[in-house]
């Protein structure tokens, strides 16, 4: 086919700016928006997720890990005396206060863990052992809580509670959805730093033995348990992250600014390309009285728009790359998984498309007739 | 054989009570192969109505079409651009390239809506575009042509789907005396060498000597008595052995209706359009000479032109 919607979109470059320009504010900001929920999805249930659990136990009608009450600690001995469970461990998780160098105070969320357990330990070590948190008084930190927390680095020390810590490990990329940092510790220490009797837990974390049902595991562990909800793993991070964004509003926000983002895409690419439709109106009638069907002239308009659509992805998504990196640097969390720049490719096509049905609709009412008019 | 067109009691009311506009009212016509027929008449007599009816453009509200026989009346809606893609070539008198698309392109335009595409394509449109003189222009965008040039590559477009009929309307219009004799001249040589039916809608006087017959049209009828032969010309209507044409056996060899003689073309033009030259097979003879390509230039460098190819090739023969 002679390059007909190619010369179209081309001829008039400052339409085209306009239409790339529509496409590549709706990839960004989309890419955005939803980087940003993918972000908030991961950080809210980062430690759920990295629990290496099957199951979670938690104290009954608990929405959320950050919302945990503490419960009897003697329950863990129930869970590890039920067939099935191959291990089991006490877990904190509980807000506190941290007593930087310079007498200032910052909340924190004090996660413990025995340190020989394989469940609920740090991940993304940078510095340190998992070991050195055998030791009185030893936590991890994040680096990107650095400046927040007043440390530069293993074997600084601070107060938490009143008590000695101790930095002796750094990981890298572990957020908190709050702005109170994760600090590793061992349980004991945790207890005191979370100011818990030593007969309390906040969760108790279960792995199952290998081929045990877990589905079963779990009913049987919650006919066994008063008091307390047994949880999957995956119900657990599911309920954590319903209620982050959506009961607190901040995820519908952001799908929402998406939502927003492609509906001006498809209007800015719609009236551009309706713009050249109405300026080819001609040739399209002429078309029609060669002989062309309406389909022939749909692909062309097609074309047009999905030519718009990749270009203005490449653009986009390059655009989106940079913004993701340079926010990094602020603190944002947006993450851009490899499926969701597919997807965008798709979504960008399909966009544009969509967007091209206001032209098709307006030439299929073409009368042919109008091509003897002058 | 049955008439290219062939039109009975047709009527087209637009509009309906108060408002009703009758633009045509019991028209019949019929146009015979190689045969340029004249529509003309004042403004708003309804000459582009029935020339958009004829073109399956336009359905008449009441009586028969038949387009090479076939009753286009009673065809349904998708089915009329089969129609006029297989049957029909169209010549507006805007031109009505597409400006975007180079003279080449254009013609391959009409190529590629009846499937015809790469390389081969191009080689015919190139062909097509070297017998109206625009073999070097193929590369031109419609804005760097003149006039005459754009309606040469116009009539390229149009028969490159070897259209039994040709609807011209206002062919002239829009060009000078001499690039409008080029456009007829070319037009009269589709119908008498090469037996389109050729259906100009004109009302400039001008073109008179390039009819065959004159039909007028007034307030939506054929006068009666109007269907009349054209004025005599200086140049008699070129009977079947007439040579001098400026589509040359290019079309005849491509069409089965065709009856005419072949016609010495350049051997560049047969190759593009890879067809094969008829005159050795008939002849025995290599009789096929290479001309030189015409000019592109307006219409009176291309008139001179056409004399003298004529004057050569009357004295080859």
């Amino acid at each position: 086919m002679p390059p007909l919607a190619e010369r179209n979109l081309f001829h008039d470059r400052v339409r085209l700016a306009v239409t790339l320009t529509g496409v590549v504010f709706a990839v960004v900001l989309i890419v955005v928006q939803l980087g940003l929920y993918v972000g908030f999805s991961r950080t809210t249930t980062a430690l759920v997720d990295n629990s290496s659990a099957d199951l979670w136990v938690v104290s009954k009608n608990v929405p959320y890990i950050e919302q945990g009450i503490p419960f009897s600690e003697r329950k863990l001995y129930t869970v590890r005396a039920t067939p099935g469970v191959a291990e089991a461990e006490n877990y904190i998780v509980r807000f506190s206060r941290w007593k930087r160098d310079d007498g200032q105070e910052e909340s924190v969320q004090i996660v413990g863990v025995n340190p020989e357990s394989t469940m609920g330990q740090a991940w993304n070590i940078v510095a340190g052992r998992r070991e050195d948190l055998k030791v009185d008084d030893s936590v991890f930190v994040d680096r990107i809580y650095f400046p927040k927390l007043g440390v530069r680095g293993v074997g600084d020390m601070a107060e938490i509670l009143g008590r000695r810590a101790r930095v002796v490990g750094l990981t890298q990329g572990i957020r908190s959805f709050t702005t109170s940092a994760y600090v590793f510790t061992n349980y004991r220490n945790a207890l005191d730093y979370a100011n818990l009797r030593d007969d309390q837990t906040m969760f108790i974390l279960v792995k199952a033995r290998a081929g045990v049902n877990v589905e079963e595991l779990r009913q049987r562990l919650q006919g066994r348990l008063t008091g307390v909800d047994v949880l999957t793993r995956q119900q657990f991070s599911d309920m954590t992250r319903h209620y982050w964004l959506f009961t607190t509003g901040a995820g519908m926000a952001v799908l929402m600014a998406a939502v927003l983002g492609l509906l001006v895409g498809v209007v800015v690419v719609a009236q551009t390309i309706y713009s050249s439709t109405m300026d080819h109106l001609r040739e399209f009638g002429t078309l029609k009285a060669m002989g062309a069907t309406n389909a022939y002239i749909y692909k062309i308009i097609m074309k047009q728009a999905a030519i718009a659509a990749v270009i203005g992805y490449a653009l986009g998504i390059s655009l989106s790359i940079l913004v993701v990196h340079e926010s990094g640097k602020g603190g944002a969390n947006i993450i851009l998984p490899w499926q969701l720049g597919v997807g965008m490719l798709g979504l960008t096509v399909a966009m544009c498309v969509a967007a091209a049905f206001v032209s098709i609709n307006k030439v299929t009412k073409i009368d042919p007739a109008m091509v003897f008019k002058q | 054989m049955q008439k290219p067109i062939s039109v009975r009691e047709v009527t087209k009311i637009f509009g309906a009570g108060p408002t009703e506009f009758r633009a045509l009212d019991t028209v019949n016509l019929e146009v015979e192969r190689g045969e340029v027929m004249l529509l003309m008449g004042p403004s708003g007599s309804g000459k582009t109505t029935l020339i958009s009816i004829l073109g399956c453009i336009l359905r008449p509200t009441s009586g028969s079409v038949k387009i090479l026989g076939e009753e286009v009346t009673r065809l349904g809606e998708k089915q009329l651009p089969r129609v006029r893609l297989e049957n029909i070539g169209f010549i507006f008198q805007g031109f009505n390239l597409f400006p975007t698309l180079t003279a080449g392109e254009n013609v391959e335009l009409a190529l590629d809506l009846k499937g015809q595409r790469g390389p081969a394509a191009k080689r015919r449109a190139r062909g097509f575009l070297e017998q109206v003189g625009l073999g070097p222009r193929y590369d031109s965008f419609p804005a760097d042509l003149s006039g005459g040039e754009k309606q040469r590559v116009a009539i390229a477009r149009a028969v490159a789907t070897e259209p039994q009929v040709i609807l011209a309307d206002e062919p002239t219009a829009a060009l000078d005396s001499h690039s409008g004799r080029t456009v007829m001249e070319m037009l009269r040589d589709l119908a008498h060498l090469h037996g389109r039916a050729v259906v100009v809608v004109t009302h400039d006087n001008r073109v008179l000597e390039f009819g065959d017959r004159v039909v007028r049209i007034e307030d939506g009828r054929i006068l009666s008595g109007s269907a009349e032969p054209a004025p005599a010309n200086s140049e008699t209507k070129p009977g079947p052995n007439d040579r001098s044409s400026l589509f040359g056996a290019a079309l005849s060899a491509a069409s089965s209706q065709s009856q005419t003689m072949a016609v010495p073309i350049s051997e560049r033009s047969w190759r593009l359009m890879g067809l094969r030259r008829p005159l050795r097979a008939i002849t025995g003879s290599n009789i096929c000479k290479s001309f030189p390509s015409p000019p592109c230039g307006r219409g009176g460098t291309a008139r001179r032109w056409v004399r003298g190819f004529r004057r050569n090739w009357t004295q080859t023969v």
